[in-house]
């Protein structure tokens, strides 16, 4: 049993170490956050275009991370069982927080950008986690919705974003089936 | 050659960049590279549906990405991007068309900051919208 209000009293206003990512921000993976949406934007693409190279504002999350995500980053998801049947998830921005399914998906984000990032700048996040709640879905009857606040400062520690992130965790069918629940 | 859009022409109303693009199987390539985001249920169509999704969806950095350039067209060189909040309501999935657009909704002026507020969305052809969202721009003004 997943006991929601002992998860709200140990996690809420806790806030994590700051935490400096391995690399710097950098021209080529810039390159790639706006081809993805074909975003030809001389500002961003163009080194020496206007001086110095901003970093595109939604691309701040990624040179956020103290590590890349992917094959040889955390594990998103990846679960693994603790005693009472509570699951500690390994995912890097949930801060090692019991949760109830082995799932998560963005529910959604509020950004404020509050000092430029320019090519060569390096970021630092510290996590706070802000809010618990259980809230119904048609994935799980019994999603869990963490509210996350990171504040990333950069590397004359001047606080250059803040992010407030609605993040869902919820179980697989197959989890839900182990679990006694039919899914709505 | 530097764009500069002032906040004195800007008036509610005026229509943001709107852009189309279908989620191919190769967007879906690009997103991860642009992302970094490696979860499996933006790129592997059997884990996604497993989990309940019609297909693989396209993540969060890359919805943001897709709003931040309409914004970011639209503000010109010179602008900046103070604020923007969206909610992920619907899944945008390989093989939809997705379109982003938006609007201005307001002005002001607040301290020596001038202000333009506006609506961006995506839609998609199955849902309509499937990410409403909103933002603040800061322009430069004529008046210095």
């Amino acid at each position: 049993m997943y006991d929601i209000e002992a998860v709200r009293r140990e996690w809420i206003g806790r806030t994590s170490s700051k935490r400096r990512a391995k690399y710097p921000v950098e021209h080529e993976p810039i390159r790639r956050h706006c081809l993805m949406v074909g975003n030809e934007n001389p500002l961003y693409i163009e080194p020496g275009y206007a001086g110095r190279t901003p970093c595109p504002p939604t691309a701040l999350w990624i040179f956020s991370m103290v590590e890349r995500l992917g094959p040889q980053g955390p594990k998103l998801g990846k679960s693994k069982e603790k005693s009472g049947g509570k699951k500690e998830s390994e995912a890097a921005f949930s801060l090692g927080m019991p949760m109830i399914g082995s799932q998560f998906t963005n529910m959604g984000r509020e950004l404020e950008f509050l000092l430029p990032v320019y090519v060569g700048d390096h970021l630092s996040t510290a996590t706070r986690t802000a809010d618990i709640f259980i809230k119904p879905t048609r994935l799980d009857p019994e999603s869990l919705w963490i509210v996350n606040e990171d504040i990333i400062t950069n590397q004359n520690d001047e606080v250059v974003c803040l992010i407030r992130n609605t993040l869902m965790n919820f179980r697989t069918p197959d989890e839900l089936k182990a679990a006694g629940v039919n899914p709505q | 050659m530097t764009r500069t859009v002032y906040w004195e022409d800007v008036k509610e109303g005026d229509a943001l960049p709107s852009y189309s693009m279908e989620i191919t199987t190769t967007l879906i390539v690009d997103q991860v590279s642009g992302s970094q985001d490696y979860n499996l249920m933006h790129h592997d169509t059997a884990f996604a549906r497993r989990q309940g999704a019609p297909d693989a969806y396209v993540n969060t950095g890359f919805i943001e990405a897709l709003l931040s350039r309409s914004l970011t067209d639209f503000m010109g060189d010179t602008g900046w991007l103070k604020k923007l909040k969206h909610q992920m309501r619907r899944f945008n999935a390989l093989g939809d068309t997705i379109k982003v657009a938006g609007k201005v909704t307001g002005k002001r002026i607040e301290g020596a900051e001038h202000l333009v507020e506006c609506d961006v969305w995506i839609e998609n052809n199955r849902d309509g919208v499937s990410v409403p969202g909103s933002a603040i721009l800061r322009l430069p003004s004529k008046t210095g």
